[in-house]
């Protein structure tokens, strides 16, 4: 999943072993990102915005900023069959404090929520064609950041099962 | 008696023009790779341009076992000099001559 307006040249995702690219606002839509009849991704930044969302047919998983608001909201998501997404653009950042901070917080998430068995999606959610990876380092970034190598490879379909 | 070295190559395509002739290109990309893995990690792999296959693509070799860690840290590389880059990985493989048919395969050279 990436964030590019502009597209995705589709020979490139071939060559970064993908058969499908969601874009944000066109396959997938990012809250307030527009329509809201597409597929949606909802940023929670609070219990609230899981407890509204979370029994929405249109919403497939939620982005969280906090591992702290992940074990409250887990149950809900997992009872409701919804995903986890951890956007690896993230942990992408020139500045290595805010890179090493970044992991740090990823790593927790993630942990949090293997632990309580909820279903994980990394994307890699590039805004632009520096940022994208290949499957081979989503899946490599997702083992690094705590999953074994079948969990890593599971959450790179999630997201495209559902959508 | 014959010492062989094992090692693993990776095919990596860049976003933009990187010549892997030019030796400031090389020794900015080494010393990025160098601060992602530290000293110790990155001696160890043994990073190497091993061969060009286009404009932005080319084929390093590492010491077997430290794929992943070069893989990793070649994510992590968003900039060169002053120019933003995003490199991506395409495939590993144990011999350059599978990679250089993948490469003829994917980019048509």
């Amino acid at each position: 999943m990436v964030a590019m307006p502009e597209g995705v040249d589709q020979k490139l995702a071939r060559r970064l072993g993908y058969k499908r690219v969601l874009i944000v606002g066109k396959d997938v839509a990012l809250l307030n990102a527009g329509n809201d009849t597409k597929k949606t991704v909802i940023y929670a930044k609070n219990m609230d915005a899981v407890a509204r969302h979370v029994k929405s047919r249109d919403v497939v998983g939620f982005i969280f900023d906090d591992s702290s608001i992940i074990r409250k909201a887990l149950e809900e998501i997992h009872e409701n069959g919804k995903l986890v997404v951890l956007p690896l653009s993230q942990i992408m950042q020139h500045d290595q404090r805010a890179r090493l901070r970044g992991i740090g917080r990823m790593r927790r998430l993630l942990k949090t929520a293997l632990r309580y068995r909820a279903q994980v999606a990394v994307v890699s959610l590039a805004q632009n064609k520096d940022q994208m990876l290949s499957r081979m380092q989503l899946s490599a970034l997702a083992s690094y950041l705590g999953a074994n190598d079948e969990q890593s490879k599971a959450m790179l379909q999630k997201i495209g099962d559902v959508v | 008696m014959i010492l062989k070295r094992k090692l693993r190559y990776i095919l990596v395509e860049t976003s933009r023009d990187f010549d892997a002739a030019d030796r400031r290109a090389i020794g900015e990309l080494e010393s990025a790779l160098m601060g992602f893995m530290g000293e110790h990690q990155y001696a160890d792999a043994n990073f190497r341009v091993a061969t060009m296959c286009g404009g932005n693509t080319f084929i390093a070799s590492v010491n077997r076992g430290a794929e992943r860690s070069v893989l990793l840290s070649l994510s992590f590389v968003r900039r060169l000099g002053n120019r933003d880059i995003g490199i991506y990985t395409i495939r590993t493989s144990g011999t350059m001559r599978k990679l250089l048919s993948e490469c003829k395969k994917l980019y048509g050279g």
